[in-house]
């Protein structure tokens, strides 16, 4: 079993070859295979396989390419712009009317694609140039969008969310998980919305015009029809109607429905480009799923998550302070991984933790996704800040230098959202007896 | 660069990549259209579509695996390219055959005991199915294909130095999160 040293061989060797960038995928099964081999090296590296393949053989999993394929197809098909139009109705009229339509769009459309990385590059493709162009600083411009993106990790529907449950053993119910984002993501978009106005009166950015209210009809109609889409999927895990994977299906079919044949902005050629781009955005997630499988059995039979917990509790028995050092620790390793294979090795280490200390493992799915997307944003390894200062055609260093107030407005949802337990667990409370807070 | 002036190898393995990658195409489109009809059927007509689930997961496996290795030819795969970045050219290519060695070994591993998961499970049948003629090792035969494939393309990275130019191609117009990040930080975008 290795002995004492087996948990800090198969993490420490998992690190080093991150470290020596081999593919996450690749490091998760080269660690569990050479562990298991030590082991026995007949038949564990077979049963390690074995729980790579059981790893994927979940149905659940499968809302993963359907929301992905959904979210692809929305993306390419006209939907951002159409969303972009649709905010301009509520808050383009403010002064800084175009960082808050920024936020709100991107709060819709993270209701569609889940992926903060396809938000920017949707909706920050059409806004930082408008926003640019109306006097708006690069720099602003170009942090509004990526700080407002990452809403799309935690509002419903979320494949972190998907990936999370699986990675809690399937105990964490995904419409729990679904209703337990929407506050906290409803929070942010509010944090960043203040933030921004202020700065905005600051710095006297522009108002944008009132949108005449026959041409605000027309665009809420055409708006609407990639709206059903949340409603579909929200509603639908909501309400009981359908299973995760069933609503992200339906969601898919839908997407494809409309943007084909009524928006048509997404053509009948450009579509195997399309499927060859989601199929790679897809089977690049699920193969690190897959490994994490067999790592994660290692993991179990090692008993890491134990020792970890122990540790960890023999530092401070006082939740606060368990909270934030997992909170710390979280936006360090956040700075320099994504976040699913993040998600998929803390998880399991994690929540026996978070168990011991009485805490719902709703709550904290909410608090390791919230936390792990503010990591998209921070340097070295920020890639929601690359994508945003490439769009945005300015140095990393120049968004980075004018976004701490953006990173201090998410720190203070994740401070709230870790603290009170309500802000995560009320709206599932509703719908499931037993969660409390 | 020309795709007939490629060397022999390369355009084999672009077209195993091919292969690989319409497998997972035809893996997602085939089970959102059996998990929607599934569901549709659900409502419409009041009972569960039988084998919906199971042929979904089914494909789930093939997809990942053939894709997996798809997505190491394409680069597409989720990895920390900080620490490289750092280091001179040299170290750089070295690292690279280090990478691509623990690439050849894994994909040797899954060969190897992926042959004996398939042995073990050829005798088992799907208790879903009425038939007993498909075998769950005829499901997991994926594991140790996909690793010959991917020992392929392993090899084909040893051997070519310039294959990144052959993948840069072969994605353009199909970009996934990576390709957009990689760009990025390559001031492309």
């Amino acid at each position: 079993m290795g002995g004492e040293f087996g948990p800090l061989l198969l993490i420490g060797g998992l690190l080093l070859l991150v470290v020596l960038s081999v593919p996450i995928a690749y490091a998760l099964a080269a660690m569990a295979l050479i562990m298991a081999f030590t082991i026995s090296p007949e038949r564990m590296p077979t049963a390690i396989l074995l729980k790579t393949s059981d790893g994927v053989d979940e149905f659940a999993l499968l809302a993963i390419p359907f929301f992905v394929f959904a979210g692809s197809l929305m993306a390419e098909g006209g939907m951002a712009w159409r969303l972009v139009a649709f905010a301009q109705i509520f808050v383009g009229w403010l002064r800084g009317g175009l960082a808050m339509v920024n936020v709100l769009a991107s709060m819709f459309f993270g209701g569609i694609s889940g992926s903060a990385v396809a938000d920017t590059s949707s909706i920050g493709s059409i806004l930082i140039p408008m926003m640019k162009k109306e006097g708006y600083s690069d720099a602003f411009s170009v942090n509004v969008t990526i700080s407002s993106a990452t809403q799309g990790i935690i509002i419903p529907p979320s494949h972190n969310a998907i990936i999370y449950s699986w990675a809690a053993g399937g105990t964490v119910s995904v419409a729990a998980l679904f209703m337990a984002g929407v506050i906290p993501g409803i929070m942010v978009g509010l944090a960043l919305m203040i933030l921004a106005y202020f700065i905005s009166v600051k710095k006297n950015y522009p108002k944008g015009r009132v949108i005449p209210f026959r041409e605000a009809l027309r665009i809420t109609w055409e708006a609407l029809l990639g709206l059903v889409t949340i409603v579909i999927i929200v509603g639908g895990v909501i309400g009981g109607i359908f299973t995760p994977t069933e609503a992200a299906a339906v969601a898919a079919v839908w997407a494809f429905g409309v943007t084909m044949f009524v928006y048509r902005d997404l053509k009948w050629h450009q579509l195997p480009a399309l499927l060859h781009g989601t199929a790679k955005t897809v089977c690049m997630v699920m193969i690190v799923i897959g490994f994490a499988g067999g790592f994660g059995y290692l993991m179990t039979l090692m008993q890491v998550p134990a020792k970890v917990s122990t540790a960890l509790l023999a530092v401070s028995d006082n939740k606060y302070v368990i909270l934030m050092l997992i909170n710390m620790m979280l936006l360090v390793f956040g700075t320099f991984m994504d976040m699913a294979p993040l998600i998929l090795i803390c998880a399991p280490i994690l929540l026996p933790v978070i168990k011991a200390l009485g805490m719902s493992d709703i709550q904290f799915g909410i608090i390791m996704m919230l936390n792990l997307g503010i990591g998209l944003l921070t340097p070295p390894v920020g890639t929601v800040l690359f994508v945003g200062c490439a769009i945005g055609k300015i140095t990393i260093e120049k968004a980075a230098r004018e976004l701490w107030p953006f990173w201090f407005a998410m720190l203070t949802v994740l401070i709230l959202v870790t603290y009170v337990p309500a802000f995560s667990l009320w709206i599932p409370s509703l719908r499931f007896d037993y969660i409390t807070f | 660069m020309e795709t007939r002036m490629q060397p022999l190898y390369v355009r084999l393995m672009t077209g195993l990549y091919w292969v690989c990658i319409s497998i997972a195409v035809v893996a997602i489109c085939t089970t959102t259209l059996l998990v929607f009809a599934g569901a549709m059927v659900r409502y419409l007509l009041g009972f569960g579509a039988m084998y919906s689930e199971q042929i979904s997961i089914m494909f789930a496996i093939q997809m990942t695996f053939y894709g997996g290795a798809a997505c190491y030819r394409a680069h597409a795969h989720l990895s920390l390219m900080l620490f490289a970045r750092l280091l001179p050219s040299l170290g750089q290519t070295i690292l690279r055959y280090f990478v691509n060695g623990v690439i050849v070994a894994i994909a040797c591993s899954m060969i190897y005991w992926g042959i004996e998961l398939v042995q073990t499970t050829m005798f088992q049948h799907y208790a879903e199915f009425p038939w007993e003629g498909l075998k769950v090792g005829y499901i997991y035969s994926a594991v140790p294909i996909s690793g010959f494939i991917l020992l392929l393309f392993a090899i084909e990275q040893f051997i070519y130095k310039s294959a990144q130019q052959f993948h840069a191609d072969e994605s353009r117009g199909s970009e996934t999160e990576t390709d957009i990040i990689r760009k990025a930080q390559e001031g492309k975008a």
